[in-house]
């Protein structure tokens, strides 16, 4: 109680109130571009932060990350082109609703939803956290090497299409994450005599790379299939009965993508559809999904903006991103000295609940800043690719540089841009090699620290309860693909 | 996809190998059971293997898979610009070299708002100068030829 005060006090100063704010805006921007996505936005925007006070940058990044995942809704419900993945489920009631002409009271619906789930999802967040914080405190070396395992298993649900793919793309980053400095004996490993890559290649620039300016120069191949748009949002408020019918889906998808958003690999795609189905079988009249039900936009937007707090559980407290939103996230942390994990809570206790007020008040301000601005962000989409791509394509040279106004990270970047493009477009995901980037160091060295506690014995692995239940989780998350393919039937397709 | 996937998978295999054979230099402790050089061999040799099993799935697979609409000619084009500017910026600087680069790209994109061809590269100069040099305190190269 007495830190989750020290937090309030923490966010309630007018600087930090209006950075998160500021973070807001940008998030819903960006989240609203389609073709941007919450992971560019958060990669773009990082840079900014590292002059910033931890927490302060941490919170304006939190403010992107969750204003994106609101913001994709917009496109959804106004141009059937949802903003990010996680809001492909609200584009088929939302734009169902669009043209009836009933846009505004869809973005209502969208705004209350999002930010209740939101609500709902930092405060199981709160209750949780902290618990798990104190279990995984009792780890030592086996125990994180057999956790990173796990972290590095959601390759496999996050891969895309062709597992193969995905898991070369996780092994290119761990292979990527051994260069440098070997992290128990000090040898130097791949750097081929160059001091720049003594010190290990820099994560950031290379999500920068990966996140934005690959997306930058596959945008500019669809220049010319750009449409021309006219939005009208004719204002049509949403009555407070019907608002009341709604609440009990709210709370039910919020919780849902809570869940799901706690496990790694899940993200708010899944969490989206899986609201979206539970919601229909609810219903009474299951026949109106589709064709514009409030519901059927509800669901999916509680969900997906669940699955923001429910992200932050495994990454806080074990320091295991569960998608590429939370794995830049964790980049930044670490950039600013904060290690995430069970050690977080006890040395960094005032952060971390000034993070967690922070992301309570990002949720307001998202619940505000969307039921006055609706009319005023739907005019970001007049915007043009053409315009954007050169700004965002500057904005990561100049990102990368000023991390350390170093020029070799801004060559890492371009060649994670240009490498990342390649791959995105012959069907390798980028994510898994982020992934494999974080948590390669964290599993080689508590991997070689274990077999030093054992004398070179494997059976440390073997004998230890947690170690074992681990990474028996590890192999099934590994395979679960096969068994989530059923779940996940994404019907919209929409440039995401 | 078959074409690229072979061209992909035979360049993961050629260069995991490569990393494999530069493991052999790494400096070692006698003492040492897993040394630096295990974990790194380990990831090669499953690149490689993985590198094999995606040339034998598009031999066995049989589909063509379909091929993507958008063209490749604009990307690279944009990619040829971010290089150009990147290797310019150390001599004429940076905000010469941005605004050339933004103008450059939106004519490259057959922009043809003279407002905007203006407007946006000048903009965008502004706004780094104001947000990064002012308010960040990066220290933005100026280039050789001014200093």
């Amino acid at each position: 109680m007495e830190l989750l005060l020290e937090g309030l006090t923490g966010v309630f100063q007018i600087s930090v109130l209006f950075i998160l704010l500021m973070g807001i805006i940008a998030g819903i921007t960006i989240g609203s571009l389609p073709g941007l996505t919450a992971t560019m936005g958060v990669a773009l925007i990082l840079p900014v932060t590292f002059g910033m006070e931890p927490v302060t940058g941490i919170l304006l990044l939190i403010g992107v990350y969750f204003g994106a995942v609101y913001g994709g809704s917009l496109t959804a419900i106004l141009i059937n082109t949802p903003g990010t993945p996680a809001s492909a489920a609200t584009a088929i009631d939302g734009y169902a609703l669009s043209k009836k002409g009933l846009a505004h009271k869809a973005l209502t619906v969208s705004t209350i939803s999002s930010s209740i789930g939101g609500i709902f999802s930092v405060i199981v967040l709160i209750l949780i956290a902290p618990q798990l914080a104190v279990f995984a405190l009792k780890f030592s070396a086996p125990e994180t090497f057999a956790l990173a395992v796990f972290g590095i298993s959601i390759i496999s649900s996050i891969a895309g299409k062709s597992m193969v793919k995905g898991l070369i793309a996780g092994f290119i980053g761990l292979l990527i994450a051994t260069v440098g400095i070997d992290p128990i004996g000090g040898f130097p490993r791949f750097t081929f005599d160059n001091t720049n890559l003594s010190s290990g290649i820099n994560l950031i620039p290379v999500m920068i790379g990966l996140f934005a300016a690959s997306e930058a120069f596959r945008a500019m191949g669809n220049i010319f299939s750009t449409r021309k748009l006219t939005i009208v949002v004719e204002k049509v408020k949403l009555k407070w009965i019907e608002f009341k019918i709604l609440i009990g889906t709210i709370l039910r998808s919020g919780a849902i993508g809570t869940f799901i958003g706690m496990i790694p690999g899940a993200g708010g795609d899944i969490a989206a559809f899986v609201a979206y189905n539970e919601a229909k079988r609810f219903s009474k009249n299951k026949e109106d999904f589709g064709k514009g039900e409030m519901k059927g936009i509800a669901a999916p937007e509680a969900a997906n903006n669940g699955v923001t707090g429910g992200a932050m559980i495994p990454l806080l407290t074990l320091g295991i991103p569960g998608d590429a939103v939370t794995a830049v996230l964790l980049g930044a942390l670490m950039v600013q000295g904060i290690q995430p994990g069970p050690m977080l809570f006890e040395n960094n206790g005032p952060i971390v609940y000034t993070l967690f007020v922070g992301m309570l008040v990002a949720n307001f301000m998202i619940l505000i800043v969307g039921l006055f601005g609706i009319r005023l962000f739907t005019k970001i989409l007049l915007v043009p690719t053409t315009v954007l791509t050169p700004i965002i394509l500057v904005f990561c040279v100049v990102g990368s540089y000023s991390l350390g106004n170093n020029y070799f990270d801004v060559l890492v970047m371009l060649i994670a841009g240009i490498v990342g493009y390649f791959l995105m477009r012959y069907g390798f995901p980028a994510s898994p090699i982020i992934l494999g980037i974080i948590l390669g160091p964290l599993m080689e060295s508590n991997f070689r620290r274990a077999l030093v506690m054992s004398q070179g014995n494997f059976d440390i692995f073997f004998t230890r309860p947690i170690t074992v239940v681990l990474l028996v989780l590890a192999v099934l998350t590994l395979f679960s693909p096969l068994l989530t393919k059923k779940v996940k039937k994404p019907k919209v397709e929409g440039d995401v | 996809m078959k074409k690229p996937n072979y061209i992909s998978g035979l360049i993961i295999i050629i260069i995991a190998g490569f990393f494999y054979s530069q493991t052999f230099d790494f400096p070692q402790l006698d003492s040492q059971l897993i040394g630096a050089d295990f974990m790194p061999r380990v990831y090669c040799i499953m690149l490689i293997l993985l590198g094999c099993i995606l040339l034998i799935q598009t031999y066995r697979d049989k589909e063509e898979a379909d091929e993507q609409e958008n063209t490749m000619k604009y990307s690279i084009g944009a990619m040829f610009f971010v290089i150009l500017y990147v290797i310019v910026i150390p001599y004429i600087g940076f905000y010469i070299s941005t605004f050339l680069l933004v103008l450059g790209l939106l004519l490259f994109s057959k922009v043809k708002n003279k407002i905007l061809l203006i407007a946006i590269p000048v903009g965008t100069s502004l706004f780094i100068y104001v947000f990064f040099q002012i308010l960040l305190k990066v220290s933005i190269p100026m280039g050789t030829l001014f200093s």
